[in-house]
Protein backbone atom coordinates (compact mmCIF):
# COMPACT_ATOMS: atom_id res chain seq x y z
CA UNK A 1 0.00 0.00 0.00
CA UNK A 2 1.30 3.37 -0.94
CA UNK A 3 0.72 5.71 1.92
CA UNK A 4 1.20 9.34 2.71
CA UNK A 5 0.77 11.34 5.88
CA UNK A 6 0.95 15.04 6.52
CA UNK A 7 0.68 17.65 9.22
CA UNK A 8 -0.39 21.24 8.71
CA UNK A 9 0.49 24.10 11.03
CA UNK A 10 -2.88 25.79 10.74
CA UNK A 11 -1.60 28.53 8.46
CA UNK A 12 -1.65 26.65 5.22
CA UNK A 13 1.84 25.34 5.62
CA UNK A 14 2.83 21.72 5.57
CA UNK A 15 4.99 21.32 8.60
CA UNK A 16 5.63 17.60 8.32
CA UNK A 17 5.04 14.92 5.77
CA UNK A 18 5.91 11.34 5.13
CA UNK A 19 5.57 8.98 2.23
CA UNK A 20 6.01 5.29 1.78
CA UNK A 21 5.53 3.74 -1.63
CA UNK A 22 6.95 1.25 -4.06
CA UNK A 23 7.96 1.14 -7.65
CA UNK A 24 7.16 -2.10 -9.36
CA UNK A 25 8.78 -2.78 -12.67
CA UNK A 26 10.71 0.43 -12.99
CA UNK A 27 14.02 -0.54 -14.58
CA UNK A 28 12.63 -4.08 -14.36
CA UNK A 29 13.12 -4.03 -10.64
CA UNK A 30 11.24 -3.18 -7.50
CA UNK A 31 12.09 -0.32 -5.19
CA UNK A 32 10.70 0.82 -1.89
CA UNK A 33 10.77 4.51 -1.07
CA UNK A 34 10.44 5.84 2.44
CA UNK A 35 10.91 9.54 2.97
CA UNK A 36 9.80 12.14 5.47
CA UNK A 37 10.23 15.75 6.46
CA UNK A 38 10.14 16.50 10.17
CA UNK A 39 8.96 19.63 11.93
CA UNK A 40 12.41 21.18 11.61
CA UNK A 41 12.34 20.73 7.87
CA UNK A 42 14.86 17.93 7.80
CA UNK A 43 14.21 15.55 4.93
CA UNK A 44 15.52 12.03 5.22
CA UNK A 45 14.73 8.77 3.58
CA UNK A 46 15.89 5.73 1.71
CA UNK A 47 15.24 3.92 -1.51
CA UNK A 48 15.95 0.24 -1.32
CA UNK A 49 15.81 -2.36 -4.00
CA UNK A 50 17.67 -5.16 -5.64
CA UNK A 51 21.37 -4.42 -5.45
CA UNK A 52 20.92 -0.77 -4.71
CA UNK A 53 20.48 1.48 -1.72
CA UNK A 54 19.88 5.19 -2.01
CA UNK A 55 19.81 7.84 0.65
CA UNK A 56 17.62 10.91 0.56
CA UNK A 57 18.77 13.88 2.57
CA UNK A 58 17.97 17.53 2.58
CA UNK A 59 16.30 20.48 4.19
CA UNK A 60 12.89 22.05 3.52
CA UNK A 61 12.47 21.90 -0.26
CA UNK A 62 15.97 20.93 -1.22
CA UNK A 63 17.23 17.40 -1.10
CA UNK A 64 19.71 15.07 -2.69
CA UNK A 65 19.22 11.46 -3.69
CA UNK A 66 22.36 9.42 -3.83
CA UNK A 67 22.36 5.81 -4.98
CA UNK A 68 25.29 3.46 -4.39
CA UNK B 1 52.74 -13.96 -31.45
CA UNK B 2 53.63 -16.27 -28.63
CA UNK B 3 51.40 -18.86 -26.97
CA UNK B 4 50.67 -16.74 -23.86
CA UNK B 5 49.36 -13.86 -25.92
CA UNK B 6 47.27 -16.22 -28.05
CA UNK B 7 45.69 -17.84 -25.00
CA UNK B 8 45.00 -14.45 -23.47
CA UNK B 9 43.36 -13.18 -26.63
CA UNK B 10 41.32 -16.37 -26.94
CA UNK B 11 40.01 -16.07 -23.39
CA UNK B 12 39.25 -12.35 -23.50
CA UNK B 13 35.71 -12.67 -24.91
CA UNK B 14 34.89 -15.35 -22.35
CA UNK B 15 36.22 -13.19 -19.53
CA UNK B 16 34.25 -10.24 -20.78
CA UNK B 17 31.09 -12.32 -21.06
CA UNK B 18 31.57 -13.69 -17.59
CA UNK B 19 32.06 -10.20 -16.24
CA UNK B 20 28.89 -9.03 -17.94
CA UNK B 21 26.88 -11.90 -16.54
CA UNK B 22 28.28 -11.32 -13.09
CA UNK B 23 27.31 -7.69 -13.27
CA UNK B 24 23.90 -8.39 -14.74
CA UNK B 25 22.04 -7.87 -11.48
CA UNK B 26 24.02 -4.85 -10.46
CA UNK B 27 22.67 -1.48 -11.37
CA UNK B 28 24.64 0.49 -13.83
CA UNK B 29 25.42 4.12 -13.22
CA UNK B 30 22.86 5.00 -15.87
CA UNK B 31 20.19 3.02 -14.02
CA UNK B 32 21.13 4.68 -10.76
CA UNK B 33 20.86 8.05 -12.44
CA UNK B 34 17.42 7.10 -13.75
CA UNK B 35 16.28 6.00 -10.32
CA UNK B 36 17.59 9.16 -8.68
CA UNK B 37 15.95 11.32 -11.31
CA UNK B 38 12.60 9.62 -11.15
CA UNK B 39 12.52 9.54 -7.36
CA UNK B 40 13.38 13.24 -7.26
CA UNK B 41 10.61 14.05 -9.73
CA UNK B 42 8.11 12.00 -7.76
CA UNK B 43 9.07 13.62 -4.49
CA UNK B 44 8.80 17.06 -6.06
CA UNK B 45 5.30 16.20 -7.28
CA UNK B 46 4.46 14.76 -3.94
CA UNK B 47 5.53 17.87 -2.04
CA UNK B 48 3.60 20.04 -4.50
CA UNK B 49 0.52 17.94 -3.86
CA UNK B 50 0.84 18.39 -0.15
CA UNK B 51 1.41 22.10 -0.48
CA UNK B 52 -1.72 22.29 -2.61
CA UNK B 53 -3.76 20.73 0.12
CA UNK B 54 -2.34 22.97 2.82
CA UNK B 55 -4.62 25.98 2.57
CA UNK B 56 -7.75 23.95 2.18
CA UNK B 57 -6.94 21.77 5.12
CA UNK B 58 -6.25 24.78 7.27
CA UNK B 59 -9.48 26.43 6.18
CA UNK B 60 -11.46 23.35 7.06
CA UNK B 61 -9.82 23.20 10.44
CA UNK B 62 -10.96 26.68 11.40
CA UNK B 63 -14.12 27.06 13.45
CA UNK B 64 -16.25 24.21 12.34
CA UNK B 65 -19.90 24.56 13.10
CA UNK B 66 -22.63 22.11 12.30
CA UNK B 67 -24.13 22.89 8.92
CA UNK B 68 -21.12 24.82 7.70
CA UNK B 69 -20.17 24.27 4.09
CA UNK B 70 -16.62 24.06 2.94
CA UNK B 71 -15.28 24.23 -0.53
CA UNK B 72 -12.02 25.21 -2.05
CA UNK B 73 -10.25 24.68 -5.30
CA UNK B 74 -6.67 24.75 -6.30
CA UNK B 75 -4.61 23.93 -9.35
CA UNK B 76 -1.07 22.66 -9.37
CA UNK B 77 1.29 22.40 -12.28
CA UNK B 78 1.98 18.73 -12.51
CA UNK B 79 4.12 16.26 -14.30
CA UNK B 80 4.98 16.77 -17.96
CA UNK B 81 3.02 19.99 -18.18
CA UNK B 82 -0.20 18.49 -16.91
CA UNK B 83 -2.09 20.73 -14.56
CA UNK B 84 -4.01 19.17 -11.76
CA UNK B 85 -7.01 20.92 -10.31
CA UNK B 86 -8.88 19.92 -7.21
CA UNK B 87 -12.15 20.81 -5.72
CA UNK B 88 -12.95 19.73 -2.22
CA UNK B 89 -16.40 20.37 -0.92
CA UNK B 90 -18.19 19.25 2.19
CA UNK B 91 -20.43 20.00 5.07
CA UNK B 92 -20.09 19.68 8.81
CA UNK B 93 -22.62 17.28 10.16
CA UNK B 94 -23.83 16.25 13.55
CA UNK B 95 -21.07 15.77 16.07
CA UNK B 96 -18.65 17.84 14.04
CA UNK B 97 -18.15 15.23 11.37
CA UNK B 98 -16.82 16.81 8.22
CA UNK B 99 -17.70 14.86 5.09
CA UNK B 100 -16.04 16.00 1.94
CA UNK B 101 -15.81 15.13 -1.68
CA UNK B 102 -12.42 15.39 -3.27
CA UNK B 103 -12.64 15.86 -7.00
CA UNK B 104 -9.70 15.71 -9.34
CA UNK B 105 -10.33 17.90 -12.32
CA UNK B 106 -7.45 16.97 -14.53
CA UNK B 107 -7.90 17.66 -18.21
CA UNK B 108 -6.02 15.40 -20.56
CA UNK B 109 -6.11 18.07 -23.27
CA UNK B 110 -3.48 19.99 -21.36
CA UNK B 111 -0.97 17.24 -22.03
CA UNK B 112 0.38 15.55 -25.10
CA UNK B 113 -1.97 13.22 -26.96
CA UNK B 114 -0.41 10.09 -25.55
CA UNK B 115 -0.65 11.26 -21.98
CA UNK B 116 -2.84 9.51 -19.51
CA UNK B 117 -3.79 11.24 -16.34
CA UNK B 118 -1.64 11.86 -13.36
CA UNK B 119 -1.80 10.51 -9.86
CA UNK B 120 -5.08 9.46 -8.36
CA UNK B 121 -5.40 9.99 -4.70
CA UNK B 122 -7.98 8.00 -2.87
CA UNK B 123 -9.17 7.12 0.57
CA UNK B 124 -8.03 10.21 2.38
CA UNK B 125 -9.10 10.83 5.88
CA UNK B 126 -8.82 14.43 6.87
CA UNK B 127 -8.40 15.20 10.51
CA UNK B 128 -8.22 18.62 12.07
CA UNK B 129 -4.55 19.17 11.52
CA UNK B 130 -3.41 16.17 9.67
CA UNK B 131 -4.54 13.61 7.21
CA UNK B 132 -3.53 10.23 6.00
CA UNK B 133 -4.45 7.98 3.19
CA UNK B 134 -3.32 6.03 0.25
CA UNK B 135 -1.31 7.50 -2.53
CA UNK B 136 -0.91 6.09 -5.99
CA UNK B 137 2.35 7.47 -7.35
CA UNK B 138 1.76 7.95 -11.01
CA UNK B 139 4.24 7.55 -13.74
CA UNK B 140 2.18 7.19 -16.82
CA UNK B 141 2.58 7.80 -20.50
CA UNK B 142 3.52 11.34 -19.46
CA UNK B 143 6.99 9.98 -18.82
CA UNK B 144 9.74 11.26 -21.03
CA UNK B 145 12.37 8.95 -19.63
CA UNK B 146 14.12 7.06 -22.41
CA UNK B 147 12.25 3.81 -22.46
CA UNK B 148 12.49 3.00 -18.80
CA UNK B 149 9.41 4.17 -17.00
CA UNK B 150 6.50 1.83 -16.68
CA UNK B 151 3.16 2.71 -15.15
CA UNK B 152 3.13 2.26 -11.42
CA UNK B 153 0.26 0.41 -9.76
CA UNK B 154 -2.63 2.80 -9.47
CA UNK B 155 -6.29 3.15 -8.94
CA UNK B 156 -8.34 1.90 -11.86
CA UNK B 157 -10.08 5.25 -11.94
CA UNK B 158 -9.12 7.68 -14.63
CA UNK B 159 -10.18 11.16 -15.47
CA UNK B 160 -12.19 13.21 -13.03
CA UNK B 161 -12.20 11.22 -9.86
CA UNK B 162 -14.29 11.78 -6.82
CA UNK B 163 -13.21 10.55 -3.45
CA UNK B 164 -15.24 10.89 -0.33
CA UNK B 165 -13.37 11.68 2.82
CA UNK B 166 -14.64 12.29 6.28
CA UNK B 167 -13.40 13.18 9.69
CA UNK B 168 -14.64 13.86 13.15
CA UNK B 169 -13.49 17.05 14.79
CA UNK B 170 -13.43 18.09 18.38
CA UNK B 171 -14.72 21.61 17.92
Amino acid sequence: MNAATGVTDGNGNISEWGVNYSYSGFLDRAFDVVCAKDAEGVISGTITGENVTCTISGQDYGYVIDCV
Amino acid sequence: MNRTILITLALTPLLALTACEWNNNRMSQWEKDQLESRAANDLDDFVAEFEGFGNGLSASAEAREEGDDYEWSTCIAGYAGCQRCYTMAGIVGEGGTLSMEHTLGDEVEECAASVTLNDVYYGYTIHQWWWDGAWAPARTACSTSPGTAKPAPRSPSRGATTTTVSTTTTT
